[in-house]
């Protein structure tokens, strides 16, 4: 019994590492090496010691911008203050998150989005 | 910011907003500041959206004893554009270190796929990436005050059609 017990936790550990290293918010992995990489998107990354800054523009894949959102929709449940804005021309989501940390979203068109977060960067850590 | 026994002018007031936007309030000064834009009868432009980057606007219409139902409905639009507010000021704290040189960030840009290896180059392109989110925020509160305000009006209008509510107020 006890030597199942140990198999179990031994296996166990790599996945809670993993999950413990995992973003915070599921937007955050938008901004990740993969996509740094992707021809149809402009990556920003700005860090110093008071603020941390994180932007996506995707440019003609729909595919993506679908994933993104579905991923700021996800993030919502964790915020404390939302603002959205529908029009024709173009949707919004703004997300002030716990800690200071704020998110935002904008589509204009089906393959053209972006998304930015920024908050300290101790609310990252 | 200490306590002082007369109340602040609608002057000294807006110089504390100024501070709180430049950062150079302290957390005990910030909650100081966000406990007497919650009381002051003062009002500005700089006051009112010191309140809604505060939240202090939820505080100031819970406090406040509510003549009519129609004075409470004129201040409901900056409770929700408060989260774009609270973004477009923690924009402008990002843009302006940059500005000031206050400190050496690290920037770094990715344009389809590529790393921009030139730091002037990818310093312009992220202080535009900042510069068209603060925009992206401004349009929203602005569409959004307009939309609240007119639906504001409708409500306020709505009110005093209905006979019951007037004889109430009377």
């Amino acid at each position: 019994m006890k030597k199942i017990i140990l198999t179990l936790m031994l296996a166990l550990l790599p996945a809670l590492a993993a999950l413990a290293a995992s973003p915070r918010y599921e937007s955050e992995r938008y901004f990740g090496e993969k996509y740094r990489s992707d021809p149809t998107t402009k990556v920003t990354v700005i860090t110093n010691t008071g603020n941390y800054f994180r932007s996506i523009k995707v440019e003609g894949n729909p595919a993506l911008v679908a994933e993104i959102k579905k991923a700021v929709e996800n993030d919502r449940r964790h915020a404390d203050n939302v603002t959205e804005s529908y029009s024709q021309e173009k949707t919004s989501i703004i997300l002030n998150l716990p800690g200071g940390v704020n998110m935002g979203f904008t589509q204009r068109k089906p393959g053209d989005c972006s998304l930015f977060l920024q908050g300290t960067p101790d609310a990252f850590k | 910011m200490t306590h002082p026994s007369t109340p602040l002018s609608q002057h000294e007031i807006e110089q504390l907003v100024e501070a709180y936007f430049d950062c150079l309030l302290t957390r005990a000064e910030e909650s100081d500041l966000r406990r007497l834009l919650s009381s002051t009868p003062h009002d500005s432009p700089a006051i009112r959206s010191a309140r809604a980057a505060m939240g202090a606007e939820v505080a100031l219409r819970r406090g406040a004893r509510r003549p009519d139902a129609a004075h409470a409905r004129k201040h409901r639009p900056w409770l929700s554009v408060a989260a774009a507010a609270t973004v477009l000021m923690a924009l402008g704290t990002v843009a302006t270190l940059h500005h000031r040189g206050e400190t050496s960030p690290s920037v770094t840009v990715y344009c389809h796929g590529r790393a921009v290896t030139d730091p002037d180059e990818a310093l312009r392109l992220a202080r535009a990436e900042v510069a068209d989110s603060e925009r992206l925020m401004q349009e929203i509160i602005a569409a959004e005050q307009t939309r609240l305000q007119a639906a504001g009006q409708m409500a306020e209008a709505a009110f005093y059609s209905d006979p019951r509510n007037l004889r109430n107020l009377l």
